[in-house]
């Protein structure tokens, strides 16, 4: 255990934070915004806090799985309360679907860069170009993950809102009405749903070894949740503000149209490159720690000593399945559709239905000096 | 230690190759970048695209009034070179393969990258615009920020005298222009971003700055024989106004539409009025009559001291709007001398001002509602509130009910400055 640990590496609240965050947040960019307000309307601002309460809540159930557990991370947990076997199946599975997740988030990447920026330029070569990158960041480990995220967090946040900042002359607040969208009923049901957007927050549990324990574990959940929150939720209002529901859920990437919507004078405009810069850091940041982790959880299964020798034929899998899709719509509808949407049914219920058979069962933790932890 | 050299030089070998952009790599000079693009109704096909691209040669400063050649005929036409820009017409089925059409005879890629006016002629926006807006907000290269104005007559007549007549720069030329909107408050400023927002939207209408071509002539000629009249009600249509000059493209007033079609048009004053109650009247000036010699016009600088309050409420089931609008003026002169600045006549001015304005945008409301039935204002904005969803609003369709609506306008005026004068002296021996 101590050697995966030193491995792996160690970091603190921040650059947990900063991880989950960047993961959770890189969304913005995409689609998401656009889906919201397709489905909520003019009240997607509230739906994702809707969300966000929703992950906070389940974020505390996954607390008590790991306070159940200490020293242990969650793969070590499936193992120890649904035995080896299935233990390892489960990890198998959270592997593939980070690799999918990782895949997907690429393609979606790859997709809307062609749109904006690069329309001739194969998707392949895109794909491979990105993967590169991930594969470099991915072999320096988790800890270089950490670091990464930790320099570009801020830069990322920041960038976001000066776009929201810079757009604002072209928001109007009365655009936000209706107050409750396509209804009330419509704006919780899919608010519960979409908490699915919030779910890598569980990566924490992954990489629980690597913090400094529960704490920060705790911390870091509930931090970046909250930050999270915030950042969807000022960007879906602003979007509906710029653009009305009805355009609003028109748009490829709200962000962007909103950068390029921006216009002072002759002199300051096309400030979309601050949007780029933010966008591609976060893309490659989130695919980087998506893409480490299904290795990570994939040589803890099988208790591999090391993830690098790994890194070769996970980028090929990566490749391949970032190439399935055979348009933007069949990721956006299916597989983007199910990770932002239904992904929350495995992600959470998984630990959360583990947290009750270890409960109904009275499985806890080791024995360490003689106490219970 | 030479296995992570060599690495490393690898890893920057191919992100060096990688980032050249072999594939989407276009130097400046491989492409021309169409600062304007005028859509006309086709005769061949269903639509008549004209483009106007800088040339990058010296111009001399524009030719004034442009050039009507028109080299060679059939599906391409067209070209204005003595205005630093080449002008090519070209008729297709959509404007995405106009822009491709170019390819047979431009030599470079035509680029909407650096576009700046969307120009769309009037009889095109009376049939409807929606099948040719659509690609445009979609297209990458199409920005959201360009300025759509609809033109009087055939927007490649339009485009043919569309050129620089202050420095070389057409683009700067026709950047500035637009700048005049705020200048002046004569016509809107709108973005492509802001009229197809508006086009899709259900709080309101949508409008454009209205534009077209002066040929001089309404410029009477000859002596004056008798005393010269005092006409404040000086809204123009373009191509109406009274001057002359170097410049023949001219905007004045306002083109409004109800959904995608255009349905009616406000002159240069009314778009002053119109402009107070969106709250994008910036500053103009404007001639109030002085009441106690008619004779005489007392020109103030009007601008909003802040945002129109707007409320929208329902009384029986009716529609009720109520505007507030509270403005500053300054005294650009006292013709008739009066010595309005002492501090109890400023107040009368005040109420003058205050009823000119008053009346004058009641007219304007007035006439949209009746005429048009189009909410350009935006009143729909402070219905949506009322409903608790967008099914209810959607059903209740505010555009069918805009026609109905009360509207109350109160106006309030504040003169601040006078000029540079804070009292004016009789003239001797008049």
């Amino acid at each position: 255990m101590t050697t995966i640990r030193n491995r792996e590496g160690a970091f603190g609240t921040y650059e947990a934070i900063c991880i989950t965050s960047t993961l959770m947040i890189t969304k913005i960019f995409y689609t998401s915004i656009s889906v919201i307000i397709d489905i909520e309307g003019t009240s997607g601002w509230i739906g994702t806090i809707v969300s966000c309460l929703t992950t906070l809540v389940m974020f505390s159930l996954i607390y008590m799985l790991m306070k159940r557990f200490p020293n242990k991370d969650i793969t070590q947990i499936f193992e120890a309360v649904l035995g080896r076997f299935s233990g390892k199946v489960l990890s198998l599975v959270f592997s593939a679907y980070l690799l999918f997740y990782a895949a997907s988030s690429l393609r979606e990447f790859v997709e809307m860069i062609k749109a904006y920026n690069l329309p001739y330029s194969p998707p392949s070569l895109l794909v491979f170009a990105f993967i590169a990158v991930c594969a470099i960041v991915a072999y320096y480990g988790l800890e270089g993950i950490a670091r990464i995220s930790g320099i570009f967090f801020i830069p990322v946040i920041v960038a976001l809102f000066v776009i929201l900042l810079l757009a604002s002359p072209n928001y109007n607040i009365n655009y936000m009405k209706p107050y409750l969208g396509y209804g009330l009923k419509e704006t919780v049901v899919t608010g519960l749903l979409r908490c699915s957007a919030y779910d890598e927050v569980v990566i924490l549990a992954f990489m629980i070894n690597s913090m400094h324990g529960l704490k920060t574990f705790k911390r870091a959940g509930y931090s970046s949740i909250i930050i999270t929150g915030i950042t969807f939720s000022s960007n879906l209002l602003c979007n509906v503000l710029a653009f009305t529901y009805t355009g609003g859920r028109e748009n490829l990437s709200g962000l962007f149209e909103l950068s390029r919507a921006i216009y002072f004078n002759r002199f300051v405009q096309r400030l979309e490159s601050i949007f780029l810069f933010a966008w591609v850091i976060s893309s490659l940041v989130s695919v980087a720690i998506a893409f480490y982790l299904s290795i990570n959880i994939y040589t803890k299964a099988f208790r591999i000593p090391g993830h690098r020798p790994l890194i070769f034929p996970f980028s090929f899998l990566l490749f391949m399945v970032a190439l399935i899709p055979k348009n933007m719509s069949e990721v956006v509808q299916l597989n983007i559709h199910f990770i932002r949407q239904y992904s929350c049914f495995f992600i959470y219920l998984v630990p959360v239905m583990i947290l009750f058979i270890a409960v109904i069962f009275r499985k806890r933790g080791d024995i360490v000096h003689g106490k219970k932890n | 230690m030479v296995k992570r050299i060599s690495l490393l030089i690898i890893v920057c070998l191919f992100i060096g190759s990688v980032s050249t952009a072999c594939y989407d790599a276009v130097e400046v000079d491989d492409e021309v970048y169409a600062l304007v693009l005028g859509l006309d109704k086709g005769i061949t096909n269903k639509i008549r695209v004209t483009i106007q691209y800088p040339t990058y040669k010296n111009s001399g400063g524009g030719s004034g009034g442009g050039q009507d050649k028109k080299a060679g005929g059939g599906g391409m036409e067209g070209s204005n070179e003595a205005a630093g820009t080449n002008i090519h017409t070209i008729e297709a089925p959509s404007i995405l393969e106009a822009l491709d059409m170019y390819g047979m005879a431009v030599s470079r890629r035509v680029s909407l990258m650096h576009m700046k006016n969307l120009i769309l002629s009037e009889d095109l926006v009376k049939e409807g615009i929606q099948p040719f807006l659509a690609p445009l907000a979609r297209f990458r290269q199409a920005r959201r920020v360009v300025n759509i104005a609809v033109v009087k007559g055939p927007a490649q007549d339009y485009i043919q005298n569309n050129t620089s007549n202050i420095g070389e720069s057409l683009s700067k030329a026709m950047e500035l222009m637009s700048v005049q909107a705020d200048n002046t408050s004569f016509f809107p400023r709108v973005t492509f971003y802001n009229f197809y927002t508006a086009l899709l939207s259900t709080y309101e209408q949508g409008f454009t700055a209205y534009s077209g071509i002066n040929d001089f002539k309404q410029l009477p000629e000859g002596e004056q024989k008798t005393e010269s009249p005092l006409n404040l009600d000086n809204g123009y249509e373009p191509g109406r106004i009274p001057r002359s000059g170097v410049a023949k493209r001219e905007f004045a007033g306002t083109a409004v539409f109800k959904g995608d079609k255009m349905v009616g048009t406000l002159n240069s004053e009314e778009t002053r009025y119109f402009l107070m109650i969106t709250g994008k009247f910036k500053r103009g000036i404007i001639d109030i009559q002085d009441e106690e010699l008619p004779e005489y016009v007392i020109p103030m600088d009007f601008r909003l001291s802040r945002k129109p309050v707007i409320k929208g409420y329902f009384k029986k089931g009716r529609p009720v709007v109520s505007v507030s609008l509270e403005l500053e003026a300054d005294i650009g002169s006292i013709q008739s001398r009066i010595d309005y600045e002492d501090r109890n006549k400023i107040e009368k001015l005040n109420d003058d001002a205050e009823k000119y304005i008053q009346e004058r945008v009641t007219q304007v409301i007035g006439k949209v509602q009746n005429q048009y039935k189009s909410d350009i204002f935006g009143f729909g904005q402070q219905f949506a509130g009322y409903f608790s969803n967008i099914g209810e609003w959607e059903k209740f369709n505010w555009n069918s009910h805009f026609q109905e609506a009360g509207v109350n306008v109160k106006a309030n005026v504040n003169i601040r400055r006078t000029g540079l004068m804070w009292k004016s002296s009789r003239v001797t021996d008049k």
